[in-house]
Order: structure tokens, then sequence, then C-alpha cells
């Protein structure tokens, strides 16, 4: 597993970090490692991103607030479909991520 | 609080959208007029509902009530059309059109007929979709739609906005609205409305009283039985615009809606799986889990895509249904001086011009366009045989019975 980035290889009290397979995601165009069974949130963290989405009125950052699915305060575009919440969300290779400005948009046939 | 007044010239009951519309256009006239509601305004049916516009609701295919019935929701559309203007009010009105879509082959046989002949007794704007035109118009819906009537000046609108609009425009013109002002009953004397007693034991003398109850009407009025009608809906999370209109259809025979988006790009549903009752029990406003799943399974059933969408609300309210589905707007037998507006399930097509209606009656004793279909006479002192267990499906069924 790569060693340079945000996820906790080795915690003192759930021990090391299993192997797990490598997929790809696209968050913006951007190609990042993930691992099979992580969220899209957790994914994207452990690559330093944490700007997830803008709120419709106000236009300001939003980011991982509950964790728990609850809040929506994570929810991207995903797959060209918005209002996902990407902290409850696993990745699955190939994923197209996209940050959310408002509501965000329908790609079509996505209905 | 302001202290209630011992008379006055008007007493309108009850501050949903039928009351507060018959308050502003008295208060037009000049006239002194008092609105006592229970709880809160719009916190019945009107502030309960889809916000749909629709004339001709449901599928009516009795050519005589089509006719009358156009006669009034077209004057109801008319109004609606400038009324943000005359009320100064957003009412968030989107004259976009609705649809009533076919989900199996007997409904779009039955949608055909209910078409042809509502174009016959009048409806120039009534139009059949195919499935290829309807799936154009918005492609959000199931592929297995079979097809769809659409009128294309039906709508939508906010109905908080609209009653508080007429309240507020009421109250500017001196109407006075008592909230959380129960009234115990209608007050008469040899044939003649002289006021209302309030649950206070206050009495209130008035020239006229108007009962706009609605679900409620038959405690003050019980010589009309009109039933009370629970409906849940829910309310989706804001999602990006979609191509959707106010829509009706039927599921597994029951009755459901869904709405266009709201201005803040919310979805709202109701109508399946809405729980047989008793009829003391269509005033409970508490929601049971399976009606829940029910409304959400709707856009599972109508959309292509929207199975995953999140449901952040639910609530129920009541309506209500006379013996023949039409409300009954007009003088109450027997009692001088005593109106009644109640009996309605697709109040937003109506509220605007009841109002009118009313005062022209109350002012003029006589309406500008015929209302004898509504006629509060049909059904004075008759006893309905209702189903003791009923929801909208059990009524459509009693309906088809009868
Ligand atoms: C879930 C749901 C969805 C609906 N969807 C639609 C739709 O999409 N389109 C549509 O056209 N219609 C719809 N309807 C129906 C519509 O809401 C009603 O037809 C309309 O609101 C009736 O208005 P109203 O003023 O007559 O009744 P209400 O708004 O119920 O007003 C009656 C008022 O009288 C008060 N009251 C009762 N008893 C007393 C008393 N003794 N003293 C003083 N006040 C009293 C009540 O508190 C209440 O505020 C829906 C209804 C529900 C429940
Ligand atoms: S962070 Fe709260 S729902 Fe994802």
């Amino acid at each position: 597993m790569k060693k340079n980035d945000l996820r906790i290889y080795d915690h003192p009290i759930l021990g090391k970090l299993p192997e797990k397979k490598r997929v790809s995601i696209y968050f913006n165009g951007r190609k990042l490692i993930a691992y099979e069974g992580e969220m899209i949130a957790a994914a994207l963290y452990a690559n330093g991103i944490r700007a997830l989405r803008k709120t419709e009125k106000f236009k300001q950052t939003r980011g991982i607030f509950c964790a728990i699915g609850r809040c929506t305060d994570c929810v991207m575009t995903v797959g060209g479909i918005p209002n996902i919440r990407t902290c409850v969300t696993p990745v699955r290779n190939g994923m197209k991520v996209e940050s959310q400005k408002g509501r965000g948009r329908w790609k079509k046939k996505n209905w | 609080m302001e202290q209630i007044p011992d008379k006055t010239e008007i007493i309108v009951i009850g501050a949903g959208l039928m009351g507060c519309s018959i308050a502003y256009q008295l208060s037009r006239e000049k006239k002194e007029v008092l609105v006592f509601e229970k709880r809160n305004i719009a916190s019945g049916a009107s502030g309960r509902n889809g916000g749909q516009v629709i004339q001709l609701e449901g599928r009516d295919k009795n050519p005589e009530t089509i006719k009358k019935r156009l006669e009034v929701v077209k004057e109801n559309n008319k109004i609606l059309k400038h009324l943000e203007k005359e009320l100064n009010f957003q009412l968030e009105y989107q004259r976009i059109g609705s649809l009533d879509i076919a989900l199996n082959e007997e409904e779009w046989k039955d949608i055909k007929e209910t078409v042809k002949i509502q174009k016959q007794a009048g409806d120039e704007e009534i139009e059949l979709l195919s499935k290829k035109e309807v799936l154009k118009m918005c492609p959000t819906l199931t592929e297995k739609v079979f097809g769809a009537r659409y009128r294309k000046s039906d709508g939508t609108i906010n109905p908080f906005f609209l009653t508080h609009g007429f309240a507020f425009n009421a109250m500017k013109n001196r109407a006075r609205i008592f909230t959380h002002s129960p009234v115990k009953r209608i007050v008469n004397e040899h044939g003649m409305v002289k006021g209302v007693e309030l649950e206070t034991g206050k009495m209130i003398r008035s020239e006229v009283v108007i009962n706009a109850t609605n679900a409620w009407s038959h405690f003050l009025c019980p010589e009309i039985d009109i039933l009370p009608l629970r409906q849940v809906a829910v309310v989706t999370e804001p999602v990006a615009d979609l191509p959707v209109y106010p829509m009706e259809a039927f599921i597994d025979g029951d009755a459901i809606f869904t709405t266009t988006q709201t201005k803040s790009g919310n979805l709202v549903a109701g109508g399946f799986k809405t729980q047989a009752r008793k009829r003391n029990l269509h005033y409970d406003e508490s929601v049971e889990p399976i009606e829940i799943a029910g409304s959400s399974a709707i856009f599972k059933r109508v959309f292509k895509g929207l199975k995953d969408i999140c449901i952040i609300r639910s609530w129920s309210g009541t309506m209500a249904v006379t013996g023949d589905c039409l409300a009954c707007i007009g003088k109450y037998p027997e009692t001088e001086n005593l109106y009644i507006a109640a009996g309605f399930s697709n109040g937003m097509a109506y509220g605007p011009v009841v109002g009118k209606l009313i005062a022209e009656l109350v002012v003029y004793g006589k309406t500008s366009i015929p209302v004898d279909i509504f006629s509060p006479h049909r059904f004075y002192k008759k006893q309905i045989d209702w189903p003791e267990f009923y929801n909208y499906t059990v009524l459509a069924e009693f309906f088809a019975r009868v």
C-alpha cells in the first residue's frame, strides 16, 4: 500500500490496516488511488481533498460533517447523479466524482 | 391579545384557503369581517397539500357536471393569473400544465375515454399524449407509461402563500382574524342566524355566518354529511432541476399525486398506501411507517431514476368529500344568512373563485356564474351510507357502486 497519504496504516488500538485491492476514481477529472470498501469521502480525504461542494445561496465550501449519512454536507455529483452522500457511498473502480455547486445538475439520461 | 368584539356584520369560521379567500373578498366590499380559526392560518388541509391546481381533478365522465365545473374552475384560473399582482404577494404560481398518466392498459383506456368526453363537454385545452409524446415532455417518467392526459393551463401554487396572501390582504382591508379561537356552535333563532358561540362561551352576534371549516364542517352544520378524508404526503430533498409536472395517476388502485419541484427544488408526493380508517381517525395527523414507505415508493414506480431520492419529511392532513365528490358552496337551507363552503378535496382549483362567489351571494344575493351543481340542498338532511373503514381507494369503489 502507498504510504504517503492521510490513511492510518498502523492504528494504536485497531492495529494494522489490512491489504486491500486498489481502485482508481476520478475527482473532477483527476485520477486518484482508493481502496476497495472505502467510502468516497474517505478516499478524497486520504488524498488531501476536503472541500466537497459549494452551498447554493452563499457559495460557501462544505466537506464532511457528520460522516454517517445524516447531514448531507458531503453531497457530490457521482456518475452524473447529484446529491450523493459521499461519506456513505463506497468507491467503485473508474468512478467519476465531481464537486457540486448548489443543487448541481443532472447529466442527461441519469434520471 | 386583541379584544373580540360582541357583534359584527360577517363571521367566517375557519382560516384555511376558503375562509381567507372569502374574508378577503368581503373585506373588499367594505364589510366588517371577523374570522375565527381553531388553530392557526393554513393549519388544516390548506397547509398540508400538494399545491396542484388541477381543474378537472378525478376522471369526471358526466358531461353535465364537467360543463358546470369548467365554468367555475376556468374563472378560478382567470383570477389566479393576476392574483400575485392583485395581492402584491409572491405565490410561486407556475402555470405549467398537469398530467394524468396511465401505468397500465386499463388506465390508458379510461384516460382516453375521459379525455374524449371532457373534450366534447367543452374543455378545449385538454390533450391526449401518446407514450412517445409524454416521454419527450417528461423524460423522467418510467418507460412503463402508456400515455397521458395533459391540460396546459393547470399548474402548481404554494398553498401557504396563497392562503396567507388572502389573509394578509383581508387584514389590510380591516378584516380581523382570531386564531386559536374555536367556534363551539352556530347560533340561530327561528330559522335566522344570530351569530356564533366560541368554545370559551363568548357569544358574538352577527348578521351573516359562513362555515368554511371543510373537513370539520359537519360538527357545526350536522345536517349536511361531509366526510373527512385523511391524506398523506412526503417531501424529498431539494434536487437539481428536473422536467416534471403536477401529476395524477393510479398505482395498484390508489390515487396518487406527485408535484413539480418547489422553488427550492423539492418534490412532493402522496396517496399511495394511505391506510383505511374509521371516520373519527381521519383527523389523526400522525403518519404510519407503511404510509411513508408507500409515498416514497411512488418515486420508484412513476420515475425512471429517482428511486434513490431521499424523503426528508412526511405529514398528513384532512380534506373532505361529499356524496358526489363536488363541494357544497352556497346558502345553507332553512337558515337565513348562513352560508357554507365545504367539502373540498381539490381546493386549489376553487379557493380564489369561492371567495368571490360567496361574497357575491352575501352582498348581491346571486352569483355571476351558475353554481347549482354545488348547491348545499343536494345533501341537506340526507343520510349517506359511507363505508365504515375507508381511504381514497375505498371511497372510489364506493362511488363507482352508487
Ligand atoms: C395531503 C393532501 C394533499 C392535497 N393535495 C392537493 C392538491 O395537490 N391540490 C388541491 O387542489 N388540493 C389538494 N388537497 C386538498 C386541499 O388541501 C383542500 O381541498 C383545501 O385546502 C381546503 O381548504 P379549506 O379552507 O376548505 O379547508 P382547511 O384548510 O382544512 O381549513 C379549515 C379550517 O377550519 C378550521 N376549523 C375547523 N373547525 C373549526 C371550528 N370549530 N372553529 C374554528 N375553526 C375551525 C380548521 O382548523 C382549518 O384551519 C390536498 C389535501 C391533503 C390533505
Ligand atoms: S458528512 Fe454528513 S451526510 Fe456525509
